[in-house]
């Protein structure tokens, strides 16, 4: 136990390791472990993860497009050829 | 035989792999015994490839063409320089070690692991020889397939997100690429009237400065850049190695990060030399980043595999600023670095596989005081954890040194930010051995753990002998890489002078 203040310093080598410690070991190792977990895992793993999920979710919106009942292919490919058929004949010279 | 000698090296693994496919699966011990004897003997007649070769010379040698699609310009066209050489003598030297640290590790299928490891080296060798673009982009494609297989069916928990991860970003650069191939190809066909794949044909056109020229590069810098992995595209490397089984995550930092640095050698700075110049301090600024970045987040890994994996970022920004210095010291450092990097990281890679064999964990935590119980073990350990945080000596040193002194010519911030990595490094290497070797035993399952087997030695001490050959006499493999380094520097400013003359007038 240290005696007076004076001891408690000298004891402690004038609290170097505590000053550094707190001034550079701990603000880095904070920094780091934000760069580890936050950045490296959400910011660009979720961009990573992000694009994959919505072309998922893109695939999967478009799978209901594809019924099974052949009357709706024919009637999406009518509509399709008079959209054809409306944008060349509003396209042609008169 | 001499004409194709270089054709031999590269297919021979995969004959090798066709032939191990043959043999029954029951015989396992004879399936192991050929595997590891197609792997020696590729080294051994990769080696007159080295002492065959003239280092006067800068000019591909070995060289190979045969006329494949000769009416789409696509020739069968194999050749290395100094630039390649130690890369092809790296794959052949690691393989048969790796295969020989698989004995026990690959506990399932252990006849498709050896038929998908040698087809893996094809796919690798020919990457580094290949000469032309359209032959090149095939092997660098069809290498993929072998790597997807071996972290999706021999790794870890999550080797399916792993693998997939993996393949889908590499292709999402590499189709850029293709794109840009392709383009290249038209561009120069219309102004020389030659289509051809050609790489050396190719690389004497100087291309018009500018938007075209910047998007091309661009488009191939990307594909490179996720191989290396540079930061920001390097997510795909924690996961991948992380999940591989020890063989993979060997091969991986060995051999595969090389093709994204050798690909920027081979490609970007001979045939767009002004882009090249235009981006040099974009690409050196990440590779700075990804140097400082890579070793912070290494500090904070609890996993000792994804401490390495990370670090790979590190050293791996040492090669890309050693490269883009664009002078000869950086480029040697940058080849001889990509060297070391695939013997000390390859060898922390095998040392954690040894001692996951043992425990089946790669926590730090886990760990503790390990000196006490496998002394032999614990003392590779420490050299080759030295190796990597580059201790003079030992081969990092030679590499970072050369890289130093090259970004110190381009930029004296830059080197002095990038110099810093190298206490970073020391930080996280360091941390680490201390809380797995030193201090007490606090595991009791730590207590009886078995010290290195002589096979184990025999995987180890190649690895150990070339560390210090290279630490303490690097001009052998420095040496060899000069006259390419010297020639390519001259054609990328002749070429990019060639191209201001050409917007100037």
């Amino acid at each position: 136990m240290p005696r007076n203040p004076l001891h408690a310093l000298l004891l402690n080598k004038y609290y170097v390791d505590e000053i550094y410690d707190a001034l550079i070991v701990n603000p880095a190792y904070r920094l780091y472990v934000w760069c580890a977990r936050v950045f490296d895992l959400r910011v660009i793993d979720g961009i990573v993860n992000g694009v994959g999920s919505m072309v998922v979710a893109w695939a999967r919106s478009l799978r209901r497009v594809q019924t099974g009942f052949v009357m709706n292919y024919a009637l999406t490919m009518l509509l399709g050829a008079l959209a054809v058929v409306a944008f060349l004949l509003a396209r042609a010279p008169r | 035989m001499r004409g194709m000698a270089l054709s031999l090296v590269v297919f021979l693994p995969a004959l090798g792999g066709l032939l191990i496919a043959l043999l029954p699966r029951d015989r396992e011990g004879l399936v192991k015994q050929a595997t590891l004897a197609v792997a020696l003997v590729t080294f051994a007649i990769s080696l007159p490839l080295y002492l065959g070769f003239d280092a006067r010379v800068a000019d591909y040698q070995f060289q190979e063409r045969r006329p494949w699609m000769p009416s789409l310009g696509i020739t069968y066209h194999l050749g290395i320089d100094g630039i390649s050489l130690l890369l092809v003598l790296l794959t052949t030297f690691l393989m048969p070690l790796t295969l020989l640290a698989s004995w026990h590790s690959i506990e399932k299928r252990w006849k498709e692991f050896a038929v998908t490891m040698l087809l893996l080296e094809t796919g690798m060798l020919g990457v580094f020889a290949a000469l032309d673009l359209f032959l090149f982009y095939v092997f660098w494609e069809a290498m993929l397939i072998p790597m997807y297989l071996i972290i999706g069916i021999w790794g870890g928990t999550n080797r399916v997100y792993a693998a997939v991860k993996f393949v889908l970003y590499t292709l999402a650069g590499s189709l850029l690429m293709l794109v840009a191939i392709l383009a290249l190809f038209f561009q120069h066909g219309a102004a020389t009237g030659t289509y051809t794949f050609d790489l050396p044909v190719l690389a004497q056109y100087v291309l018009p400065g500018g938007q075209t020229q910047n998007l091309l590069f661009l488009a191939f810098a990307l594909a490179f850049a996720i191989k290396v992995p540079m930061f920001p595209f390097h997510t795909w490397l924690p996961d991948a190695h992380v999940e591989a089984p020890t063989p993979g995550s060997v091969i991986l930092a060995g051999v595969l990060l090389k093709m994204g640095t050798y690909g920027f050698l081979r490609f970007c700075l001979p045939l767009f030399p002004q882009a090249s110049i235009t981006f040099a301090p974009w690409v050196i600024a990440l590779a700075v980043i990804g140097i400082l970045y890579g070793a912070w987040v290494s500090t904070v890994q609890p996993d000792i595999k994804k401490l390495v994996a990370y670090s790979s970022v590190s050293h791996l920004g040492f090669v890309m600023l050693g490269v883009f210095a664009l002078n000869p010291q950086g480029l040697v450092g940058g080849i001889i670095q990509m060297v070391n990097h695939g013997l000390s990281t390859g060898a922390l890679f095998l040392l954690v596989g040894m001692i996951y064999e043992r425990r089946h964990t790669r926590l730090i935590a886990d760990y503790g005081g390990l000196w006490k119980v496998m002394p032999a073990f614990s003392v590779l350990f420490l050299v080759v954890t030295l190796s990597s945080i580059g201790l003079p000596g030992l081969n990092g040193f030679v590499g970072e040194f050369l890289i130093l002194v090259g970004a110190f010519q381009w930029n004296r911030t830059v080197a002095v930010v990038a110099t810093t990595g190298i206490i970073f490094a020391a930080v996280y290497m360091l941390w680490m051995y201390q809380r797995v070797f030193f201090g007490e035993v606090t595991r009791e399952e730590n207590r009886r753990l078995q010290d290195l087997t002589v096979r184990e030695w025999v995987v180890l001490a190649p690895v150990l002998v070339l560390i210090v050959w290279i630490g303490v006499y690097p001009a052998p493999f420095t040496g060899v890489t000069e006259a390419s380094v010297q020639a390519l520097i001259s054609q990328v400013q002749a070429k990019a002078a060639a191209t201001a003359a050409l917007a100037a007038r």
